[in-house]
């Protein structure tokens, strides 16, 4: 499957991001807001898609966007700037749910049971949700990546750099996390 | 279930997988101007934040919060020994400088003393915390981290200008932690492994830790 590069680009028109990036250096609120308002929900989606929790997704992303003016003036550009704010938010999200136990729970409730259970093989419905099922119950580094590939469209280059891992392993989980769900959805022909 | 229907099924999935409700963008919006723009100078942001409305944060580090009080207390400090100390020190340096590697520490001497045992004690706490792998857990040590080893490492620089630095074993091992210290200071919010192993292997090589802990105890059993 190949992802859109365009995927990543600035949503919308307005001023380049460089002239937002330096002015928020500089202290403008209104560009650092205008920066917000550009990424703001994908930066929440994704970040629910990783946690699964409307509340804590909304704390991360209050939480990333602190972090990431913070540390704005150390931002050179080496990357695009939305791999740089996502690896933020991607790394967030990871740390914070590591310590959150609701969503422990929320996982454990996910479980084999469901994986496995009686498939109904007309109801398309179902199949999604069996399909949501089994990427919820793939360990953490598999349900990323198919997260962050298929789902949200990052190429492996760029989940490589929010993971800290090498463009080849991405595309190596990748494959082992969809040979998984192969596996757990195999009742629907 | 072959792999075009997998394909299919996780296209799909982009508008049925975990898809959030609208964010709150303005409510979001509102802490994060709070914390980042009407937020004081890094030095207070370990004050208590009992007053402040909004969602939970992560605590801040109650072990850096007298960090300001230290600098302040090292400048005083730096001052009344450079006062006090002038024409003897001069004169008696070589013989000091020669103190054998084991010989007991120099008794403390408040208030620069008091604020030289506060900083290794913090600075312990710090390079405890460090983050040991890149794709682990502490990692983003947060902005918050890195500022704290900055705030040390200018401690560090002001300490390496006082009488606490006469002793040979202080100069160096301040010398040892300034190297170190600048390296944590320019960590990113993700550093990447061999970041850290630089930071691990400056401070193995000179045994940084270890020295630290000697001198932080020594100056503890002293009533410090």
């Amino acid at each position: 499957m190949t992802t859109p590069a365009i995927a990543l680009q600035a949503p919308d028109a307005g001023p380049p991001e460089w002239t937002l990036i330096t002015q928020s250096i500089a202290g403008d609120r209104s560009a650092a807001r205008a920066l917000y308002d550009r990424h703001a929900r994908r930066v929440h989606r994704v970040v629910f898609r990783i946690c699964g929790d409307e509340e804590l997704a909304s704390d991360l992303v209050q939480d990333v966007f602190i972090r990431a003016f913070g540390q704005l003036k150390n931002f050179r550009g080496d990357s695009a700037f939305t791999t740089w704010l996502h690896r933020i938010a991607v790394t967030t999200a990871l740390n914070q749910m590591r310590k959150v136990k609701r969503i422990r729970n929320h996982e454990e409730a996910l479980g084999d049971e469901d994986v496995h259970a009686a498939p109904s093989r007309e109801a398309d419905p179902d199949l999604k949700s069996r399909l949501h099922a089994a990427i919820d119950g793939l360990p953490e580094g598999l349900r990323l990546t198919v997260v962050l590939h298929d789902v949200e469209g990052y190429t492996h280059g760029e989940i490589g750099e929010m993971l800290g891992i090498a463009e080849g392993t991405s595309k190596a989980r990748l494959f082992e996390a969809r040979a998984r769900l192969r596996v757990a959805l195999a009742d629907f022909a | 279930m072959n792999d075009d229907r997998l394909e299919q099924l996780l296209r799909d999935a982009k508008d049925s997988y975990r898809v959030p409700a609208d964010a709150p963008l303005d409510a979001m919006w509102a802490r994060i101007e709070r914390e980042h723009f009407d937020a004081p100078a890094p030095m207070v942001h370990w004050a208590p934040e009992a007053g402040r409305e909004g969602p939970p944060r992560r605590g801040p580090r109650r072990w850096m919060a007298p960090a300001a009080g230290i600098a302040a207390t090292l400048v005083i400090g730096i001052g009344i020994g450079r006062m006090t100390a002038l024409p003897v020190a001069t004169e008696v340096s070589p013989p000091m400088v020669q103190a054998a590697p084991n010989a007991p520490l120099p008794a403390p001497v408040d208030p620069l003393q008091r604020a030289t045992s506060e900083y290794l004690a913090q600075t312990v706490a710090l390079l405890a915390s460090l983050p040991r792998e890149s794709a682990g857990q502490r990692l983003s040590a947060d902005a918050r981290f890195v500022a704290d080893a900055r705030a040390l490492l200018g401690t560090t620089r002001l300490l390496m200008d006082s009488p606490a630095a006469t002793d040979p074993r202080m100069r160096d091992l301040f010398q040892d932690l300034e190297l170190v210290l600048a390296q944590v200071a320019q960590l990113r919010t993700a550093p990447r492994a061999e970041e850290l192993t630089f930071i691990a292997e400056a401070m193995n090589e000179r045994d940084v830790v270890p020295r630290l802990r000697t001198v932080a105890a020594s100056y503890s059993a002293s009533g410090y």
